[in-house]
């Protein structure tokens, strides 16, 4: 019997390549499409329950370990932002009380579904009407919002609602800022975890669900990229990439805002990140504003979801 | 025997899999230098000559680094100067290997757009090295549109040339004209230089114009003629024939002649008749008689190649004229066929007094062939000669002579 060669085997590897590429592919896109599918049925829901003001049914979407609603307040400047509800529990009766005060007529144009890896972003346009059950009175309804997605056991569910997110119009804005100094510590404590070029330290800070977006200096959610669904990818490339590379984070906490039970929290930073490679002697700096949600679980804080290059209107 | 075979099969496959990863490793830590160096620095350049040796095993990874959507993941890199270093890398080496698969990931990179101008500018140079592609030719021509970098519109004329689409001469030759920019000179010196057989008449061209620059354009004509000459002995048949073909265009030298020489054996006949082509071209007589004997040949594709090569070399040069005109009246009626065949197609009118003294030639052939050299010709002396023969025994001769007439009619 013959051995075959390398350059036979080497075919072969290509051959096998392409064949689990063919079969694979065609599986990878429609699972994609099935999940958009998915999400948008779930959005429907929650959809159909505002317009019958049916709670029950919106908040059947919504993960009940981990869900926030932040306010945009129609800015695009995420310094602007709040957290309006920290919990599925905490969102329920602000639902409830608002749906029997007003009769919502509205329809969901889907901008952007943005899936990977059992993380999602949904972008969305809600328009139409909204009536004073009480008085009547009908007033138009127009708002960009934002929804970011968990594959659970099969099922997507809701972790974040971004509410009136502004557009570029809305310009930067200008009202007061504030820093909480426990935040702010921990963000520090982030920075020096880079400098230290610890992936160890840095993993333990953040979820282990985290979702690393880069929004590629773009204020508009169409042009963010997931680039981390998963905690434990991100960790490995943190592994590799402070193997190969010291960083220094020069890091100014512009903003912060925590929750009224202060168990969530939002932060904008801006950094200098400038990173030396040991593998040559080119060297990189960029300066950057960062979007980081955080949760409070056993007393100290986490990451859930980064924002890195987030640009902020002129 | 079946255990034997199923370890046999086991074995081998562990040396092949550790074989693939310990190559994917390879170009994982090639690519992290890509990303750690500046281009062109010493330890960037010897990145990519590693990566090329390497080879296509390595081209799957790098074909991930020329979409912008891929940098995510394991892949991801939070600095474009990083991912301008890989990317840039990588399309070097994809060009270099000359991975024809990359060419449509490639060409659509060389407009402007998510690319940098260091991407875009090696990516049109890589876009030349993966040779004819009509969609690529298009896109660069198309690129001049909207294109006003003078750098990038240079290099896409440049990088036509390369693909055998001359229509984009003119910005080379604005490039080096006198008062032009220096550094477009040295850009188009200097890729010219790179330009291999498709450059040399574009070459040979300007060298033959006043500029400033000749002394560079020379050394550039010098390069590529080096080139060719190793090029003769090529495993490809296609590339020992541009090779002769682009080397009858350069001048005479004892070394060009020699390498040209030794093709005369060469086991294909394309490769064959375009260094004869070429030889007799630069007016060397080896290269002359080679051709003159094949045209009398008995094989008729010998002939074919024969005449097809002195239709090229008459239109080129002035040297097989006298020749031709004599074989009209050589012995063997098929030199004669053969001569009227090429000045005919050559349209040399000088020859019609000599094509008029055999359109009685006794072989109906030979009569044909100089009627439609006549009508090629179009020479409003010839219609009473032609006339005569409408009515010649042999109905192709009457045919063409027809023709021939309404040829000179239309010419009017």
């Amino acid at each position: 019997m013959m051995l075959p060669s390398a350059t036979q085997f080497r075919r072969f590897g290509n051959l096998t390549t392409l064949i689990l590429f063919a079969i694979a592919l065609p599986s990878l896109v429609f699972a994609d499409a099935a999940s958009t599918l998915l999400i948008h049925q779930a959005l429907g829901k929650e959809l159909a329950g505002r317009r019958r003001a049916n709670v029950e049914l919106m908040t059947t979407v919504l993960d009940k370990d981990r869900f926030v609603v932040y306010d945009a307040k129609g800015q695009g400047d995420p310094i602007g932002w709040s957290i309006l509800h920290e919990s599925v529990e905490n969102y329920t009766p602000a639902l409830e009380r608002d749906l029997k005060i007003h009769k919502y007529d509205i329809q969901r144009t889907y901008v952007l579904t943005n899936v990977a890896e059992g993380k999602a972003f949904v972008a969305i346009v809600d328009s139409g009407t909204v009536t004073d059950r009480a008085t009547g009175g009908a007033s138009q309804y127009l708002a960009n919002n934002l929804w970011m997605f968990e594959k659970k056991k099969e099922e997507w569910l809701a972790t974040a609602f971004i509410h009136n997110l502004g557009d570029t119009n809305a310009g930067r804005f200008d009202g007061p800022t504030s820093a909480a100094p426990d935040l702010e510590k921990f963000l520090r404590k982030e920075a020096q975890a880079w400098r230290d070029g610890s992936a160890n330290t840095i993993a333990g800070l953040y979820h282990p669900s985290i979702t690393v977006f880069d929004a590629y200096h773009t204020d508009a959610p169409t042009g963010w990229v997931i680039i981390f669904s998963k905690g434990e990818i991100f960790n490995e490339w943190l592994g590799k990439r402070l193997d190969l590379t010291s960083y220094d984070i020069e890091r100014n906490v512009i903003h912060t805002n925590i929750s009224a039970s202060g168990t969530e929290a939002l932060a904008i930073t801006q950094d200098r990140v400038t990173v030396s490679h040991n593998l040559g002697n080119a060297n990189h700096s960029a300066d950057r504003h960062v979007l980081w949600t955080l949760s409070k679980q056993g007393g100290d804080w986490l990451v859930t979801n980064l924002f890195w290059n987030l640009r902020r209107p002129d | 025997m079946i255990r034997t075979s199923i370890l046999l099969f086991f074995v081998s496959s562990s040396f092949w899999q550790i074989g693939c990863t310990t190559t994917e490793q390879e170009v994982s830590d090639q690519i992290e230098i890509l990303a750690s160096n500046e281009i062109d620095s010493e330890r960037w350049t010897q990145a990519v000559d590693d990566l090329v040796a390497i080879g296509r095993p390595a081209a799957r990874e790098l074909m991930v680094l020329l979409d912008p959507g891929s940098y995510k993941g394991k892949h991801y890199r939070d600095f474009r100067g990083e991912i301008e270093q890989t990317r840039t890398g990588a399309i070097v080496v994809l060009g270099r290997i000359k991975h024809k698969a990359a060419s449509a990931q490639i060409h659509p990179r060389t407009a402007a757009g998510t690319y940098t101008f260091k991407e875009r500018v090696a990516s049109l140079k890589a876009v030349g090295e993966l040779g004819f592609n009509q969609a690529a030719v298009n896109a660069l021509i198309s690129l001049f549109d909207g294109e006003k970098d003078p750098v990038i519109r240079l290099y896409t004329a440049l990088t036509l040339v390369k693909l055998n689409e001359p229509s984009a001469n003119g910005e080379i030759h604005d490039a080096l004209a006198p008062g032009g920019d220096a550094t477009l000179a040295q850009i188009a010196i200097s890729e010219l230089g790179e330009t291999n057989y498709f450059g040399v008449p574009l070459l040979v061209d300007l060298l033959a114009s006043d500029g400033p620059h000749q002394e560079n354009l020379s050394s550039a004509l010098e390069s590529v003629e080096k080139s060719l000459i190793q090029q003769l002995t090529s495993d490809d048949p296609d590339i020992r024939m541009r090779s002769a073909n682009a080397l009858g265009h350069i001048s005479i030298k004892p070394n060009i002649i020699s390498a040209l020489f030794a093709l005369l054996d060469d086991p294909s006949n394309l490769v064959r008749f375009n260094a004869a082509a070429a030889m007799s071209r630069l007016g060397n007589e080896d290269g002359t008689d080679f051709l003159f004997n094949s045209m009398g040949s008995d094989d008729p594709v010998l002939r074919a190649n024969a005449i097809k090569s002195l239709v090229d070399v008459q239109q080129t040069s002035t040297t097989v004229k006298d020749l031709l005109i004599e074989s009209l009246s050589n012995k063997n009626h098929l030199m004669r066929t053969g001569a009227a065949q090429v000045l005919g197609e050559a349209q040399v009118a000088s020859a019609v007094p000599q094509l008029i003294n055999v359109i009685n030639d006794s072989v109906s052939e030979v009569r044909c062939n100089v009627v439609i050299a006549l009508g090629r010709i179009a020479a409003q002396s010839t219609r009473e000669d032609l006339a005569r023969l409408v009515d010649d025994d042999d109905a192709s001769v009457a045919y063409y002579a027809e023709w021939a007439l309404k040829e000179i009619e239309g010419s009017i």
